[in-house]
């Protein structure tokens, strides 16, 4: 017997039936929003969340009743870059928030993760506040407790783009695992927007509803209504993924409004014959929610109302899989076959048993080639650039220490621009910044992998590449007087983007609160309080920004994060701050600082 | 190197468009309109609908007899007037007689209409079936270049079984990305007015007959739809489809396509030839063809050449990305490093008493050829920029300048001077009426709209900083050297009454002009160089004013007698 599906996802199988029977139990409880077990004879605690039909607990607002995720509860979820906060279905939170607020959901479950693997689940919209539990934990390691995990069975989709980008980037998209049965109609349901046909379905599973288990008028409405806006969006995200060329894709997109919805985490399609089907690839598995829900005009109202009965039934199915352990991984996705008798036989098999496509296996090589494309830009960098930068740098921190040998510091030695060695290092950081700003680019286009703003080397390397080049870019900007037509250096729009996005890099890495790392900007500071304070008047405002310069100055001149040149006797800062008027000045360690 | 694979994603779009709703919503206004009986029986009318507060469509439809029964000359190209914007390098502008004719005759009522689409905002669909269709898409060209819809007004056209309206190239515009032509596989109109299908093939499709199709088509059959936009492929596909389906002609109902298609996208695929292709571009274009019932025979039939097809379509995506790697960021740090380069040549020349504009002009040092190598790549490299603005609907093309149009800015400082100093070096004269590119009167002009006036206390703040700055001025040194010219010409001696009077106000306003340079700080110091062509003027400007006694005075003659030259910057 090789390996089972248990030994490759970490879960044992008894623990995922244990969890499946849990999910179903509590997803009915009126009682009490979740449920602790701990199953005889396994070394897990489950905690298994409450469901609920409302309308209301689905789709507050439509069309698609996504919000903001708070980012004081999930601060890692968010894109490093400009895109912000990730998105989420706004009555899941909500729902989740509750719980979290007024049951004992996070005493309950700190007192036995120490003891034990946690294992949050749920089914149907119990499978939401199972995730949100999970990354509520996750967002506050406890020391010498193993991560918890999550196990979902008929999911409906959670969170948008940046919320799975956000979670594949902190490495814990192997933290979930979601169970889809090959028709279930839920994990659909997110991917249109609110309407009766949703209602219909909702009202379908609700006890308390009048047509509560009734078979739906027109039975296959509400199902082409939910495979036409699943189609939608799968082919939205296939033009992009085979790098549509055809330029009316863009001017389409404002006339067509999609889903933010996007699955993450690793998903397990139960082919309805026992065979278990494995996939990592986020874009592969929208691609297989629509294609595998394909009908033939034939099978219509069969497939419209297993759709409906197999979301009931994931208990029993998974059970029975689990004991066949009949599992196909799809991994190497740009080598799948095309044809439905290709090979190799196994995964042939296991996509004939999906029912997909060529159409749809032509889209899951893409889904491939896209990983493999954004590993490789990864090697690139990593065997390429990181050399060239690294090289770039050298030349930049000699050129540095020559000038303190001067006594003048690098920054106004740039400034003034009259050296040969200026004009060497201005060459220097335009050649820096074309690497950088390449990378940039990728990652705003999504071409590299989603951990490159979590690589230690690269957070390392650009943190040592902003401290050093940017003071010469600010000098540059100052030395051309652009503030003077764009104002400011320090704000977006106007401060390049490689250096925000690093120190985002730096700031999250150390969860650090957003801005308390722009050492690299305080010659901009400077600059701005010398223009100010070159009127005549006081401002107190403006002596608050002088006190918080000086107090950063000390800060970081203490923990090294900035260096020792702009102290020195002709810079900028130091012929600025004595000449300053003393009621602006209120730190006597500066003086100390510049006298040693 | 590793073959990256391409993909093709003409299905996935068409099912895309079909499952959306724009689709429906323009084909339901058409059918609205065919069915009005209210309205006169005229060849071609519209109707204005809002379906929803943020959309508007707006329907043309054509009676079937323009079609059914084409008058001998429908079919021909004519040259047009009211077109003419579209004419490029490459092509010449003709139209089609039938379209023009129609669109000719509605030409009041389209002025009017063009007026109330300027209020509109949100979705503008203007669509319109078979001859409608082709008016449809002239409205939408002269609405696009008439750039008069609000920012906030999103257009696209969307036509349904409509011929060709001419010959025109529009590939490389963007444009383009508006236009969506829906053809049914069994709707002879499209290719009604091309020369028969069976007429031998050459490679050049296009040049042979002067139709070319732009935009995107949506090509249809009962078993499914995809997407294409290579014009040459389309006509092929077009002229194959008229051939077939003459002589029966029956009216094809878009309305019932749609409806099956729109079932077809979420049913499964029949197993198709395209997937025994290993290389996914292959299978994905076969696979295309078939789905709109052309199938291998049939193209082999038609002598349409499959592995012709798809090297064409793998040339395009090649080409594509290759120029997106050259527009990216790298490519612009370079553009960076030889301005930087530029920028030192300029500031070297200060020791021998003269500003890097006369030192070029004289090209006393080796460094200066270098510099003619750099600056015309810096050149080709701008223009191109600025021709890329001009191809963008306004809108588009000002977000695409604004975040380069600084840098585009200290490029014109620095490299027109270069220009203006090679020009009256080999004697020319009037620069900016005889020789200035119209890239950096676009650059300047831009940079003008963009710009407000300083305020006064930025003025304190650019005196500290004039010693380093660049002539804000591009064209300063022109007008330096018209002004030595008008000086030479007042003092030699065939100089006409009229010709002396002329140069005489040149030189006040040169004058002038210099003073309010001087008292914005928008001239670089490095002009009071000694060997400078200013400090030439100056010579014999006073040399002038001395000799003929002239009672002349001015605030410039005032500053530079009191030396105050020397105190700037």
């Amino acid at each position: 017997m090789g390996e089972t599906l248990g030994d490759r996802i970490g879960l044992s199988g008894e623990v995922i039936n244990a969890a499946a029977s849990l999910a179903m139990e509590a997803h009915d409880s009126t009682r009490e929003p979740f449920r602790l077990d701990k199953p005889r004879g396994l070394s897990v605690a489950v905690v298994a969340f409450a469901g609920s039909w409302l309308p209301g607990d689905w789709c507050a607002e439509p069309p698609f009743g996504e919000t903001n995720i708070d980012a004081g509860t999930f601060p890692s979820l968010k894109s490093l870059g400009d895109d912000g906060v990730a998105l989420v279905n706004g009555s899941f939170l909500r729902r989740f928030n509750a719980i979290l607020g007024q049951s004992s959901l996070a005493e309950k479950v700190k007192k036995i993760a120490g003891k034990n693997q946690v294992v949050f689940t749920g089914y149907s919209s119990g499978a939401p506040m199972a995730i949100l539990a999970t990354l509520y934990f996750l967002e506050k390691p406890e020391p010498n407790q193993s991560p918890p995990r999550c196990v979902t069975f008929g999911s409906p989709l959670v969170g948008d783009r940046i919320f799975g980008h956000a979670v594949r980037r902190e490495k814990w998209s192997d933290h979930f695992i979601h169970f889809v049965m090959r028709y279930d109609v839920i994990p659909r349901i997110m991917l249109g927007p609110s309407s009766t046909e949703h209602k219909q379905i909702l009202d379908f599973f609700n006890p308390r509803s009048e047509s509560f288990r009734q078979p739906i008028d027109s039975s296959s409405g509400f199902y082409s209504s939910v495979m036409r806006n699943a189609s939608l969006v799968a082919n939205y995200d296939a033009c992009n993924l085979m790098g549509c060329r055809i330029p009316a894709l863009e001017t389409l997109r404002t006339f067509i409004e999609l889903s933010p919805y996007r699955p993450f985490g690793t998903y397990i399609f139960c082919t309805g014959n026992g065979k278990l089907v494995v996939v990592r690839n986020p874009n592969a598995v929208l691609q297989i929610l629509f294609y595998c829900a394909q009908w033939t005009q034939e099978e219509a109202a069969e497939v419209a109302k297993g759709s409906l009965y197999e979301h009931l039934a994931y208990k029993d199915e998974i059970k029975e899989s689990l004991g066949m352990q009949n599992v196909v991984y799809l991994d190497r996705l740009e080598e799948l076959p095309v044809s439905s008798d290709g090979s190799p036989a196994t995964v042939n098999a296991a996509l004939n048993d999906l029912g997909l496509s060529p159409q749809a296996r032509l889209c899951l090589q893409a889904a491939g080639e896209l990983e493999k494309r954004k590993s490789r830009n990864q090697d690139k960098i990593i065997n390429d650039y990181k050399q060239k930068i690294e090289g770039e740098l050298r030349k930049m921190t000699k050129y540095k220490e020559k000038a303190e040998t001067s006594g003048l510091g690098y920054y106004d030695s740039f400034k003034l621009q009259e050296k040969e060695d200026d004009f060497l290092a201005n060459v220097s950081r335009l050649v820096l910044a074309g690497f950088w700003d390449e990378m940039m680019e990728m990652l705003k286009g999504h071409e590299l992998p989603d951990d490159f703003e979590k690589r230690l080397d690269f957070i390392e390397l650009g943190t040592a590449y902003r401290r050093t080049v940017e003071p010469l870019d600010i000098a540059n900007f100052y030395r051309h007087a652009k503030d003077e037509e764009t104002g400011f250096y320090v704000k977006k729009g106007t401060r390049p983007k490689r250096y925000r996005y690093i120190q985002n890099w730096l700031e999250h890495a150390e969860k650090k609160p957003s801005g308390s790392r722009s050492e690299s900007c305080f010659w901009a500071e400077v600059e701005d309080l010398r223009i100010k304070t070159r009127s005549n008047g006081f401002s107190p405002e403006i002596k608050q920004k002088v006190q918080q310069l000086e107090k950063n100055l000390i800060k970081w001149i203490g923990d090294e994060s900035l260096g020792k040149d702009v102290l020195l006797e002709n810079s900028t800062f130091v012929k600025w701050w004595k000449g300053l008027r003393p009621e602006y000045r209120s730190e006597p360690d500066v003086s100390k600082l510049i006298g040693g | 190197m590793n073959q990256v694979p391409w993909f093709s994603s003409g299905r996935e779009l068409g099912n895309l468009i079909v499952a959306s709703n724009i689709i429906n919503c323009a084909w339901t206004k058409i059918h609205e309109l065919q069915r009005d009986q209210t309205a006169l029986p005229c060849p071609v009318r519209h109707e204005v609908y809002k379906p929803s507060p943020k959309c508007t469509v707006v329907a043309f439809v054509s009676l079937p007899d323009c079609t059914q029964y084409p008058l001998p000359g429908q079919g021909d190209l004519v040259p047009s007037p009211l077109f003419d914007f579209l004419r490029t390098e490459e092509y010449p502008v003709s139209i089609n007689r039938a379209a023009l004719t129609l669109f000719t005759s509605r030409h009041d009522h389209l002025s009017g209409l063009k007026t109330q689409l300027t209020e509109i905002e949100g979705q503008l669909i203007i669509t319109g079936h078979s001859l409608g269709g082709s008016v449809a898409s002239l409205f939408t060209l002269c609405l696009l270049d008439a750039n008069i819809l609000k920012p906030k007004c999103r257009p696209i056209c969307i036509t349904f079984g409509s011929p060709l309206i001419g010959g025109f190239g529009l590939q490389h515009s963007i444009w383009n990305s508006f236009f969506l032509h829906v053809v049914s596989n069994q709707d002879p109109v499209p290719g009604l007015f091309l020369p028969s299908g069976r007429s031998p093939p050459t490679s050049s499709h296009s040049q042979t007959t002067g139709y070319k199709p732009f935009g995107t088509y949506l090509l249809c059959s009962e078993l499914g739809c995809a997407c294409f936009d290579n014009p040459d492929l389309i006509l092929g596909l077009l002229k194959v489809i008229s051939s077939e389906v003459a002589g029966g002609f029956k009216d094809v109902d878009y309305g019932e396509i749609l409806r099956n298609l729109k079932e077809r996208a979420i049913c499964k695929g029949l197993p198709q030839v395209g997937e025994r292709f290993a290389d996914p571009l292959s299978a994905g274009i076969i696979m295309e063809l078939e789905t709109i019932g052309f199938n291998q025979t049939k193209l082999l039939q038609h002598n349409i050449d499959i592995n012709t097809v798809i090297s064409t379509m793998e040339e395009e995506a090649r080409n594509l990305t290759q120029k997106n790697k050259d527009s990216g960021a790298k490519k612009l740090n370079k553009i960076k490093i030889d301005m930087a380069r530029l920028e030192w040549y300029k500031k070297n020349p200060k020791v021998l008493n003269m500003g890097y504009y006369d030192c070029f002009k004289i090209k006393g040092s080796k460094t200066d050829l270098k510099v003619e190598g750099f600056s015309e790549f810096l050149t080709d490299y701008w223009k191109d920029m600025v021709a890329q603005v001009q191809r963008k609907p306004q809108k588009e093309g000002a977000t695409f300048r604004t975040r380069w149009l600084y840098a585009g800015t200290v490029y014109r400082r620095m490299v027109e001077p270069l220009e203006i100093a090679a020009f009256y070096g080999e004697g020319g004269k009037d620069y900016m009426k005889n020789k200035r590119s119209a890239h950096y009167k676009l650059l300047q002009q831009w940079y003008e709209e963009d710009v407000k006036p300083p305020s006064r206390d930025k003025l304190d703040s650019k005196k500290q900083k004039v010693s380093s700055i660049l002539t804000e001025d591009s064209c300063f040194w022109a007008h330096v050297e018209e002004a030595i010219l008008s000086c030479e010409l007042l003092k030699s001696e065939n100089c006409t009454l009229e010709q002396g009077k002329s140069s005489w106000d040149n030189l006040v306003k040169f004058e002038e002009y210099v003073m309010e340079q001087i008292n914005n700080y928008a001239v670089s110091p490095e002009i009071f160089l000694g060997e400078s062509s200013f400090m030439k003027w100056w010579g014999l400007y006073e040399g002038y004013i001395d000799t003929c006694s002239n009672s002349h005075r001015s605030p410039l003659i005032s500053f530079m007698k009191n030396g105050s030259d020397r105190l700037y910057g």
